[in-house]
């Protein structure tokens, strides 16, 4: 076995953490001291463990080449703001990737920290340095080390320069017509820097970005051979002949390519990017399965670099090919003019992809791509919903809202200042689809047509979609929703008027259990549960038409809508995985910070078509009120009905039944409801349902071996409702419950 | 996807466990001590170890259940744990069932002497013939004739069980790559054995080369139960002859017998066992990277130890190390000495297309301190 020997030998540790290290080494059974040695180089000056360390968790045949017994140097630095570094010392150890980009004169070293020094040593003891040592080659070996967002073959090392690329990048390597251009973020403090690379079409050299990339492609390489590093363009170069690319041949074409009658000599041409793109394959002569990247930062521009590799020359003002080459460069490119360019220093680039989708959804742990979906409605909880999940790649999603911009909208949408007076639709779009540029952008639509569902334009939008997530704030765009049969699965979600509870309605996959079924059965929801007292309450009641509970034009804090919309948006992931439609709601308590959920069961809908109208109700409702039947035999019984119109239809949406008021009459044969405390029962329900539920009609049991058929009584009393209801201009409504079937009455004045 | 390996430390006894990636569990022996269910004691409670891992996979049953063959401390107290068909008493409860019992053709065969009587060597004899006579449920390994005379005088004939019968040099039915990417290559018993010997019993030991195979890796775990060194010749000879060399390596060694000599030559040596020169043609069949079980109580390196006679033998484990060096193997591992002797615990091979590991049983010291007694607080 052949090791480097690193520094000279020395008889004892002198730094604190080297002589703690190797006490600890010492009582180890995974790691045995082999000699002692020091270092001084640019770092300052160092003292090195030399161990053999064996480690059971070591996979035998792990695919990166680490081996149960390897040698290492454990290397602490006088200097107090150093990580110790630890230098795998066997000179055949694996490029595995997870390493430290080193100087030229030290062996690689383990990328063991992610923190700096600074953090790390307020937990560090030298027995954690060893137990974590173990824990890197057990994880390097297992092939599970690496960061989140990096590509799976690549170097994992810390490096001054990151680039950041498409991860379709490869596809435009070596393409005629496009380039990989690059944008710099201004160096940080400690020097180091970011380079966003974007494929560009071909064009004039454009010295505004001071750096200028250039790509190859190499030849297949079988899986699992990972680069080394180098440190000039000389060693770089000899390395690549070695496998057969000629890097200087390439390189000088491809500059000769950029200077072709001439270029202005710019100060701005300062920093040159090599990107390399490497196909990887299963076996010699397979197929390409995928690619993995390296690129190389060298410090002096490309004009700079084409004069030291002796094809451009400058000449007035301008960077040309060297004149005395003639018009084919074939000689000169093959010998390279001049020696210039080997010791150009070359620094490996991490490389970085920028988000797509799918690695966006990897980072936000969701495996589901999601629905194909249309938005309606961009308020402040629509645009926070469409801001989770394009961040999460979750969905694509086209987006229908008519309204505009207004200053106070700011404080509620994900939105910036500049976007006043603009579309909601369209500015959450134009936002939004900076994430993933020309991948599935989202799309637009500002007319108003999320409400008119007879115009094609609309249909078409919906067609081929998967999901309608309805967040309008409007009762218009269930309600009609829910009347199409061609429409995909809708989900509605809301803000409360006071903004303390958000809720959820979602049809099944179905659509058995429409939006407008769901309707009635969250405000019974609202009626019978302890929380419904202040569900719906409003600052403002007295504006209120009764014609939606969903406005929020109130104060409200972003932090509320923050909250809401984070709890609707999983709400709404996880609902889209299920078949099941839902009723849920949630409540935030602002004095603790404590959200409380609740769902009810959704219960199967009953149609009654009585002339023009269409009644809904329900099973469960229907239960209940045959329940009140028996309870009450052998007297027949009854009550008020709550519900409400929506005279578009027309429909009717029963809600819930109020029991007899205490003054009623029962007997065998007959039923006359009563009045005692019914005001303020039928009041109370308005209240908590923002003026929606109301009184709708009345109903009564008949006995045993009694139809559920009107009798004369029945229609007497049909009479009078339906007078008294005329003066609201509305239907009267009277439901008989007989021993096996009920029937719905619906009478009115004719003028 | 990946296997498990895991050796119990049950002092000087065998009990070790192979879980497959599709869920089966392969049980080799089965030694409980009693001393085990004392806390203080660091033999492990086998019965409750073993249960309270088949409960979380909400199992009552193991797959298979092999007895190398009927020496106590390859069976002790197992008829008390596992649920028996041949009599109403050793059922129910919370028994744990065996879906398929694997036994050397002895134990069928073997007839115990009157003072044997009551011992749970003939309880499972008695399990593995009415299983045989029913004809499901258990797979013998090797054929003799004493087995044929057997089955004739039960009424049955030989063919009629031939689906239950695996010679020496054949797979255990049941396995395979595809399913269960492992293979039983049986080495042991084969059948001048059976005919020949006169004690039968640890000579007609199952012995087993276990190969896992994962996207072409393989792992070779070579069970040996009880074995003397001429056993082991005469399955080195076999092999060889009918060219199954390649079912002599090895990964991972169970080595035999408690790490006795014997199984190593005919004499213990003073400071170290030799090994005859057939053995140490199997102990070259290690492979890099290998280890060597010893499932035994802690081995010393004392003026004491050398003159024992019991296994585990030191001159042994000597010979034995000198040999993994030979072969670049990794370690020598006696089952009562992991982590530590204080508080042994299984050890737990992983094996998969990275090859086999073994996991670290090695607590951090806070984490041993909350899962332990301290001491008395004055």
């Amino acid at each position: 076995m052949e090791y480097f020997e690193f520094g000279t030998p020395i008889d004892a540790c002198s730094l604190m953490t080297a002589q703690e290290t190797s006490r600890a080494v010492a009582l180890s059974n995974n790691f045995k001291i082999v000699e002692l040695r020091s270092h001084e180089n640019q770092k300052g000056y160092s003292e090195i463990i030399v161990v053999d360390t064996e480690y059971d968790g070591i996979p035998s045949s792990n695919v990166p080449g680490i081996r149960y017994r390897e040698r290492l140097g454990l290397r602490f630095f006088s200097s107090g703001n150093r990580t110790p570094e630890v230098h795998p010392l066997r000179k055949d150890f694996p490029n595995t990737g997870h390493l430290n980009h080193t100087l030229q004169d030290e062996p690689t070293s383990l990328c063991l920290y992610f923190e700096s020094w600074e953090t790390i040593r307020r937990s560090w003891t030298p027995q954690k340095h060893l137990h974590r040592i173990l824990w890197w080659l057990e994880q390097t070996a297992l092939g599970k080390l690496h960061k989140p967002d990096q590509p799976l073959e690549q170097f994992f090392f810390k490096s001054g320069y990151e680039l950041v690329l498409p991860p379709d990048f490869h596809e435009y390597v070596e393409s005629s017509e496009h380039n990989i251009r690059l944008s710099v973020c201004p160096p940080r403090k400690n020097g180091s820097m970011t380079f966003i690379g974007e494929i560009a079409k071909k064009g004039d050299v454009n010295w505004q970005i001071h750096a200028s990339c250039i790509s190859f492609t190499f030849p297949p390489v079988i899986h699992g051979s990972v680069e080394k590093f180098y440190y000039t363009l000389g060693d770089l170069t000899d390395s690549l002949n070695m496998r057969g690319v000629l890097l200087l041949e390439a390189l000088s074409k491809k500059i000769i390519e950029r200077f072709e009658g001439g270029v202005k000599d710019h100060p701005n041409d300062e920093r040159t990017v090599l990107l390399f793109s490497i196909p990887l394959i299963r076996q010699a002569g397979g197929e390409i399965e995928k690619y993995s990247s390296i690129a190389y930062f060298i410090g002096s521009g490309l004009s700079q670099l084409g004069i030291n590799l002796g094809v451009l020359e400058r000449h007035e003002g301008m960077v040309i090919i060297r004149r005395d080459i003639g018009g084919s460069h074939d000689g000169l490119v093959k010998s390279g003019n001049s020696e210039a360019w080997r010791t150009l220093p070359v620094f490996p680039m991490e490389i970085l992809f920028s988000l797509n989708r799918e690695l966006a959804r990897a980072y936000s742990g969701i495996e589901s791509v999601g629905p194909q979906a249309v938005l309606a409605g961009v308020g402040a909880l629509g645009s926070a919903l469409l801001g989770f999940w394009t961040r999460s790649g979750w969905g694509e999603w086209a987006l229908i809202d008519p309204d505009y911009i207004k200053p106070h909208n700011l404080t509620r949408l994900s939105i910036l200042p500049p976007a006043i007076g603009l579309n909601k639709a369209n500015a959450a779009a134009i936002s939004h689809n900076f994430f993933y540029q020309k991948d599935k952008p989202i799309v637009a639509y500002c007319e108003d047509i999320a409400e008119n569902f007879d115009s094609d334009e609309l249909l078409n939008i919906y067609k081929n979609k998967d999901l309608i997530i309805d967040a309008t704030t409007t009762l218009t765009f269930p309600r009609d929703f829910s009347k199409q049969d061609s429409l995909p699965r809708g989900i509605s979600v809301f803000l409360t008027p006071n903004a303390q509870n958000s809720v959820l309605l979602a049809e099944d996959k179905e659509r058995l259990f429409r939006l407008n079924h769901l309707e009635p059965q969250y405000y019974r929801f609202i009626l019978n549960s302890k929380w419904g007292d202040k569900h719906l309450e409003m600052n403002q009641s007295q504006y209120w038409s009764g014609a939606g509970c969903r406005d929020i034009s109130a104060a409200i804090s972003p932090e509320i809508v923050a909250i809401h919309s984070g709890i609707l948006s999983r709400q709404i992931r996880n609902t889209y995985e299920t078949q099941n439609a839902s009723i849920k709601v949630w409540h935030f308590d602002s004095a603790t910070g404590a959200v409380q959920g609740s769902h009810s069961n959704v219960e199967r809908t009953i149609k009654v078509q009585m002339g023009e109208y269409t009644i809904f109700w329900d099973e469960g409702l229907r239960r209940k009120i045959r329940k009140l039947r028996n309870e009450s035999l052998p007297n027949e019984t009854g009550g008020v009905l709550l519900g409400y119109f929506d005279l578009s239809y027309p429909a009717v949406y029963i809600v819930d039944t109020l029991l007899a008021p205490p003054d009623s009459h029962k007997d065998p044969t007959g039923f006359a409801r009563g009045k005692d405390g019914l005001l303020a029962q039928v009041e109370s329900a308005l209240e908590k349902t923002a003026q929606i539920v109301g009184y709708i009609g009345e109903w009564h049991s008949h006995p045993p071996k009694h139809s559920a058929c009107a009798s004369a009584e029945d229609l007497y009393l049909m009479a009078h409702l339906a007078k008294e209801m005329h003066s609201d201009g509305l239907p009267a409504l009277m439901l008989i419950v007989a021993e096996k079937n009920e029937t719905w009455n619906l009478a009115r004045v004719i003028e | 996807m990946e296997s498990k390996l895991i050796f119990y430390p049950v002092g000087n006894g065998d009990t070790s466990q192979i879980i497959l990636p599709n869920g089966r569990r392969i049980l080799f022996d089965f030694c409980h001590r009693r001393q085990g269910e004392n806390d203080e004691s660091e033999v492990i409670d086998l019965k409750n170890t073993l249960k309270a891992e088949l409960e979380q996979e909400n199992r009552n049953y193991f797959d298979v259940v092999a007895f190398t063959h009927g020496d106590e401390d390859h069976i002790a107290n197992s008829t008390e744990f596992f649920e028996l068909k041949h009599a109403k008493k050793y059922q129910g409860g919370e028994r744990i069932k065996i879906n398929e019992l694997w036994v050397p053709a002895a134990m069928i065969l073997e007839s115990a002497t009157s003072t044997q009587q009551s011992s749970e060597m003939v309880i499972l004899r008695q399990e593995a013939r009415f299983r045989l006579k029913e004809g499901k449920g258990i797979q013998v390994f090797s054929k003799p004739e004493k087995l044929k005379e057997w089955l004739e005088n039960e009424g049955l004939n030989i063919e009629s069980r031939r689906h239950l019968i695996t010679d020496a040099g054949q797979l255990a039915k049941g396995f395979s790559y595809s399913n269960d990417n492992v293979e039983f290559f049986c080495h042991s018993p084969f059948i001048k054995h059976v005919d020949e010997g006169t004690e039968l019993r640890n000579e007609a030991a199952l012995i087993f080369q276990v190969r896992f195979k994962f996207s072409g890796v393989e792992t070779n775990f070579f069970a040996i139960g009880d074995s003397t060194y001429d056993v082991m010749e005469d399955i080195i000879t076999i092999s060889k002859k009918k060219h199954n060399e390649d079912r002599l390596k090895w990964d991972i060694l169970n080595i035999p017998h408690h790490c006795s000599a014997y199984a190593l030559s005919p004499e213990k040596g003073d400071a170290e066992t030799v090994p005859t020169k057939k053995i140490e043609e199997f102990l070259l069949q290690g492979q890099t990277d290998s280890y060597l079980i010893s499932s035994s109580n802690p081995i010393r390196d004392n003026e004491e130890a050398y003159k024992q006679k019991l296994p585990p033998h030191i001159q042994a484990k000597k010979a034995y190390e000198q040999y993994l060096k030979k072969v670049n193997g990794r370690k020598f591992l006696v089952t009562m000495e992991e982590p530590d002797e204080n508080q042994p615990k299984p050890l737990e091979f992983q094996i998969s297309n990275l090859g086999f590991r073994l996991i670290s049983q090695r607590a951090s010291g806070s984490s041993r301190l909350i899962q332990s007694k301290v001491p008395r607080a004055g």
